[in-house]
This record gives structure tokens, sequence and C-alpha cells, in this order.
């Protein structure tokens, strides 16, 4: 396919000197190949882009060209030295230019790999999947059997206290013998528990008698339920800990919520009419001082 | 390896005696010094045909060639460890391969 100097610059069949120039300049320092040692394309769009200019920028030859009387390949090619740069200081003898930029450290290099030299491309043989999984189950740990978008069957372990966007291995069940799955995980929210790292938070609606008087009751766990004592007078935001109920040694916090009966009637209009006449009270003082 | 001389006659319409001295003067190029004359190895010739891309076809001026060169030998030195690091890595088990590249593709693990 004849290939064609004005289309490879970007610029029209019109273009000014000064265009072409502008035009060449802006490609050429996007695509040296020097420049750009991890892109392996560079070198032959560099070589092409140092082509069109080499024959838009000779007036006798651009006229050729635009004559037809010649063909963007049928000039003497840009005259580049067999070898770049960048063959040179990627091999041994490069170390001679190297330079430090401030503190190196071990760290720098793995954190070069990312952008890097094609070390971090997974090897064909490995799976990457990426699983939803209850609440309960990432926080207690569960075994699941799932049928994979690809229609693999895998056995999952899912360990306990897995947190969000982590990754598990499957060693053996790539796409090959040889290669690995590995499985992201993201948790469902609960419809109840909320977690925090290793704590559980909950919060657990209390009537208002419950409140007044105090109560035994049971409170649900990631666990199953437990048995907690209301103190008399807990408040709506009361929180109590139980130790050791939350993700493995973590604990969960029990957020109190005061919940009114649907109807306030006449008995209870009553019965809190008659006590506030004589023990009023203002849970806003502290917030009035404060203003 | 080459002389001054031989090299000003490769590159003879690019390049005059005084710019080239005036490129080894600011250290963008470091040929071995012997015997009170340059010499060229292949790694200077293509790092000259570099330097003069930057400054004559790019137009970089002195300033900048001092910031592009020395980030581009940052650049290459950062690129040799990595391919050593790779050299050594590939040279472990598949098993310990498979860790590390897990241990790259985890985002902020553990904390």
């Amino acid at each position: 396919m004849a290939k064609n100097p004005y289309e490879i610059l970007g610029v029209k069949k019109d273009a000014s000197e000064a265009d072409i120039k502008v035009a060449y300049r802006k490609l050429a320092r996007k695509h040296h190949p020097d420049l750009n040692p991890s892109d392996k394309s560079a070198g032959e769009k560099f070589k092409e882009i140092n082509t069109a200019n080499a024959l838009l920028s000779d007036k006798e030859k651009r006229a050729a060209f635009d004559r037809g009387e010649i063909d963007m390949e049928g000039q003497p090619q840009y005259r580049q030295q067999q070898q770049t740069y960048r063959d040179f200081a990627d091999g041994p003898q490069g170390s001679r230019y190297h330079t430090n930029g401030g503190d190196f450290n071990f760290e720098d290099i793995f954190s070069a790999f990312s952008g890097g030299a094609g070390f971090n491309r997974p090897p064909a043989a490995d799976a990457y999947y990426s699983l939803e999984v209850d609440f309960l189950d990432a926080a207690i740990g569960a075994k699941k059997r799932v049928t994979m978008p690809d229609r693999k069957t895998l056995d999952i372990n899912i360990p306990e206290g897995i947190e969000e966007g982590q990754k598990l291995r499957l060693k053996g069940k790539g796409t090959q013998p040889n290669g690995d799955a590995y499985i992201t995980v993201q948790i469902r929210p609960h419809p109840i528990f909320s977690r925090k790292g290793k704590d559980i938070t909950i919060e657990l609606p209390i009537s208002l008698p419950e409140s007044v008087l105090g109560a035994k009751i049971q409170v649900p766990t990631i666990h199953g339920l437990v048995k907690a004592t209301i103190p008399k007078g807990a408040s709506s935001g009361t929180t109590f800990r139980l130790k050791g109920k939350g993700i493995k040694s973590g604990d969960q916090y029990v957020k109190l919520k005061l919940v009114m009966p649907k109807e306030i009637d006449a008995d209870l209009e009553e019965a809190i009419g008659k006590w506030s006449q004589t023990h009023a009270y203002n849970p806003r003082m502290d917030m009035e001082k404060a203003l | 390896m080459k002389t001054i001389e031989e090299v000003l006659d490769m590159l003879e319409a690019r390049i005059d005696r005084q710019t080239l001295e005036d490129y080894i003067n600011r250290q963008w190029l470091r040929p071995i010094s012997q015997d009170e004359g340059w010499y060229f190895e292949e790694i200077d010739i293509a790092r000259l045909h570099l330097v003069c891309h930057l400054t004559q076809d790019i137009e970089v001026n002195d300033e900048g060639m001092d910031v592009v060169l020395s980030l581009l030998d940052q650049l290459y030195k950062i690129r040799a460890h990595t391919q050593k690091l790779h050299q050594a890595i590939t040279k472990q088990s598949p098993e310990l391969q498979a860790e590390i590249r897990m241990m790259m593709s985890v985002e902020d693990s553990n904390k």
C-alpha cells in the first residue's frame, strides 16, 4: 500500500514549509524510539515520520511527489543509524551513562515493573475471575462451589475475614494445567451488619419500655444470636460492645435505636403527661450552653 | 573505537568540531579519554545521533538538554535494573514467580 507523507505528518496538501516543520517536530518528539524505550513500535513509526519529512521538506522532491513521479518509498530513506541509542543504553555498555536520580532503593525497582518491561503481563495459562461473596461467608469463611463465566466449576475456600478486593489463588486451576486461577473477591453488603476491619457494627431497635426499664434481649451477631442486657435508661445512640463477636478476634458494636410504638394511645399519653408535670428535663441543655 | 576525526567525518553534515567538543564539555557525551584524545565507542556515536536529533531537529535548548538527558539516563538505569531483576525472577521456581506476580497485582494489600 502506497504511503502518503502528508497523511503521516497529518498536514494538508498545501501545507507551508513551516507547517510541515511544526508537524514533524511534534511527531518526532512523540515517537523517537530513544525517548520511548518501552514502546516497540516507536522505531518504525519514527522512521516513517522521518521519511515523510525528508520528502516534504525538500521542495523538488515534494513537487515530484505531488506530480506523481515518485512515491514515498522511492526516495532515499532517512539515514538512520542501524542501531539506535536505545539498543546500546539497554545493553551492558549502557551503564556508562546511567544516572541515579536521588535515592534509589529496591522498592523502586518493583514499582518500575508495572509500567515496564513486560514481566507484569500474566502468562496465558492463568485465569482471572472476580467473585461476589455473601457478607457472612466473607466474615466467617466458607467453602463454595462456583461456576465461573467460562463454565469452569471451582471449589473455593473463602478464608475467614477476607476483605473487599483481596485476591485468592487456586493453584493449577488456570486455563491450562500449569496455570493458576486468580479470584478477586467482592463482598455483598448485608442488610443489618456492617464491617470495619475486624469489627462488626449493627443498629439494634429497642422499644420504649426496654429503654426505660432495661431488658435482656437477643442480639444477632455473625456467629448467631447472643444474649445481652440493655441497661435501664438506654437512649438512642447508646453503644455497647460484644467482645470477641466480630471477625476473628474482632468485636461487635451494638448501637441502640429507640423506636416508639406505632400509635401513641390514650394510656401512654396520659402516663407521660402526668409524669412530665413533675419531672421536666431539658436534653438540649449542653447544646444550648455551647451556643 | 573511533577518534574524534573519524566521528566528525561520519557526521560531517550534522556537526562541527566545536559543537562536538561543546557536547563533551557539557557531559552530554562521555567518550573515553586516552592519550589526550577522545575515543568513541558505538554507544557514544549512537548517543551523539540522539543529541543531534534533540538539539537540531527538535530544537531543545541547552538547559532543556540537561533535563532531558538526565531523565533519560535515569530511565535507562531503571530499565537496566528492571531487566536484571526480571532475569533473577525468571530463575526462581514457578511457584515463587506466580507469587511475585500476584503480590505485584495486589494493590495496597494488608493496609
